[in-house]
């Protein structure tokens, strides 16, 4: 049997593992005269159901690829150039002056950057004042088609808001240090 | 008489009769180390230089093998702000006998919720913030006055207090010109107002104004010296260095060396400071600033100093330099940084030097690292 041919009724019923390894081809969903429905295996190969008769007016739709659907893609590779830890001086309409702190080499001196507020994604603009605290990590991302693409993420940190025991713990703590301190300047 | 050497050079600590006035400044960040005499040395603010690890203050004092815990009789720190302050913990805590003093702006049970409110949630990954650093004082500091003794005092400063008495004869002394009693009472209100509201997380970065700075005041010999810290001047009359110039409290003499304030910028200058605190042609001294895009000093702020001064010094000039290239990084960061720049990692400092037992002796200022003449 030619593989490259569609398949028949007569095929499927001669030889199942053919089939089952053989996805149909192009041709199967354009002419469909006498076809097998298919069913889904875990594997995600298909095999022939019991033969049922398919109407040949019957609009046809390729199978769904369940293993495709589920199993996620494989992920992009990021390799990551240089990281900073970067503090917010000042915001402006157009930039974010910050200092920055590289995470990749702790020996490379402190740069200050003016970053465009548009580099920053729509849900973080609004956390954008002084002293919020960003991370920046910049690299290369390879896709899983093999495209190189230049790699720049900002990413602002959230913080929780204090708990109302820690807030009482620092009250008290801050009331204790105030009056040691008062206590040793006398 | 100067002298410039392209390496940081520390040789050997001045004579007990001799007074010192060394000024770091790497661009952000400043450290002023006085030397009294007779061994006596006083620390105003801390800071790390570039791929440094410890405070400038114990690495200079170490390389002249000068013991710090000995040494240090007082740590002063003007104001909170993190480029003042970056590395005092670590100083204070290798200075066990150094009494700690911060600006009397700064004294109460809210400033210590601040620093520990903002502390509990907002530590960096890559260094200390201004919050941290405070935390840890005042954590030293509680280690220190809870057993029974209190083994070195804890002061704040303001407008007319005597900070220490010793060094040369035990007749050197310093004394701090501010912050005044209206800048005291304005910043206690300013402080509350930035306390964290219940369910609200804190994200700004928290700093006094500058008008809370502690400016001093060196009197030693027949020299002295004064130190702007980053004091500057308000539109009222109460605050900055208005306040100073008015104020009845302050000792009235004239310095010869003056530490300019708040980097040389224009909010810090008034003509009356050069015409009445100040002898004419004082030997000057600018740390420059270079956290924003405006850097400090300006080219205008120069000429405006030089216009009172021959004698015009900077720590770290220029004060910054090109980021390090690196292509594959540059290319990406390129289309979404508008500027870019990076601290000058040459160590540069000033030291002034003068004899105090002579009358006629003529002072010495020598100029290390990326430090010079403007």
């Amino acid at each position: 049997m030619k593989l490259a041919e569609p398949l028949t009724t007569a095929d499927i019923e001669n030889d199942n593992s053919v089939l089952a390894s053989q996805p149909p081809s192009a041709d199967d969903w354009i002419k469909p005269e006498l076809e097998t429905s298919w069913t889904e295996t875990y594997a995600g190969s298909k095999v022939p159901s019991q033969e049922t008769k398919v109407p040949k007016a019957v609009s046809y739709s390729a199978p769904i690829n369940r293993q495709r659907l589920t199993t996620p893609s494989p992920p992009s590779q990021i390799k990551m150039l240089q990281q900073w830890e970067c503090v917010i001086h000042e915001v402006s309409e157009e930039c974010v002056s910050c200092e920055l702190h590289d995470l990749t080499d702790s020996l490379c001196p402190t740069e200050f950057a003016e970053i465009y507020v548009s580099e920053f994604s729509d849900f973080d603009r609004p956390l954008l004042e002084e002293g919020a605290v960003f991370y920046w990590s910049v690299g290369r991302e390879t896709s899983k088609t093999g495209q190189v693409r230049r790699y720049s993420e900002l990413r602002l940190r959230r913080m929780p808001p204090l708990s109302k025991s820690k807030r009482r713990e620092i009250t008290r703590k801050a009331q204790q240090l105030g009056q040691l301190l008062i206590d040793s300047c006398r | 008489m100067v002298n410039s050497s392209s390496i940081p050079v520390v040789d050997s600590p001045p004579g007990t009769n001799e007074l010192e006035l060394t000024i770091f400044g790497p661009g952000i960040g400043e450290c002023v180390l006085v030397h009294l005499g007779n061994g006596d040395w006083f620390v105003i603010d801390s800071c790390v230089y570039p791929k440094g690890k410890s405070p400038v203050a114990l690495e200079y004092l170490q390389a002249m093998g000068v013991d710090p815990a000995k040494s240090i009789r007082r740590i002063l720190a003007t104001h909170w702000h993190d480029d003042h302050i970056r590395g005092i913990a670590q100083l204070l805590k290798a200075c066990p006998d150094a009494g700690f003093i911060m600006s009397g702006a700064l004294q109460g049970d809210q400033f210590f919720r601040l620093v520990l409110e903002v502390n509990a949630s907002n530590r960096l990954v890559s260094g200390s913030s201004s919050a941290q650093e405070f935390a840890d004082v005042l954590e030293i500091l509680e280690s220190r006055t809870s057993p029974a003794a209190i083994a070195s005092p804890c002061m704040y400063a303001q407008d007319g207090s005597r900070l220490y008495a010793g060094g040369y004869r035990g007749t050197s002394e310093v004394w701090s010109l501010s912050p005044s009693a209206s800048t005291i009472t304005n910043a206690m209100k300013t402080l509350a107002s930035k306390l964290v509201t219940p369910g609200k997380s804190k994200r700004f970065r928290p700093h006094s104004p500058n008008d809370v700075s502690v400016a001093t005041l060196v009197r030693a010999g027949s020299w002295n010296l004064l130190l702007g810290a980053d004091l500057e001047n308000t539109v009222e009359p109460e605050f900055g260095w208005r306040a100073v110039l008015s104020s009845t409290a302050r000792p009235t003499d004239v310095s010869q060396v003056f530490k300019v304030g708040h980097h040389g910028s224009q909010n810090a200058h008034h003509d009356d400071i050069w015409n009445t605190m100040l002898s004419s042609d004082p030997t000057s001294v600018i740390t420059p600033y270079t956290r924003l895009s405006d850097k400090l000093p300006t080219t205008t702020d120069v000429s405006r100093i030089q216009a009172r001064t021959k004698s015009l010094y900077c720590t770290t000039w220029p004060p910054s330099r090109k980021p390090t290239k690196r292509r594959a990084v540059d290319g990406i960061i390129a289309g979404a940084a508008k500027s870019r720049h990076a601290l000058n990692t040459d160590r540069g400092y000033v030291r002034v030097r003068v004899d105090l037992s002579s009358s006629t002796a003529v002072p010495s200022v020598e100029l290390f690292g990326s430090a010079a003449q403007l």
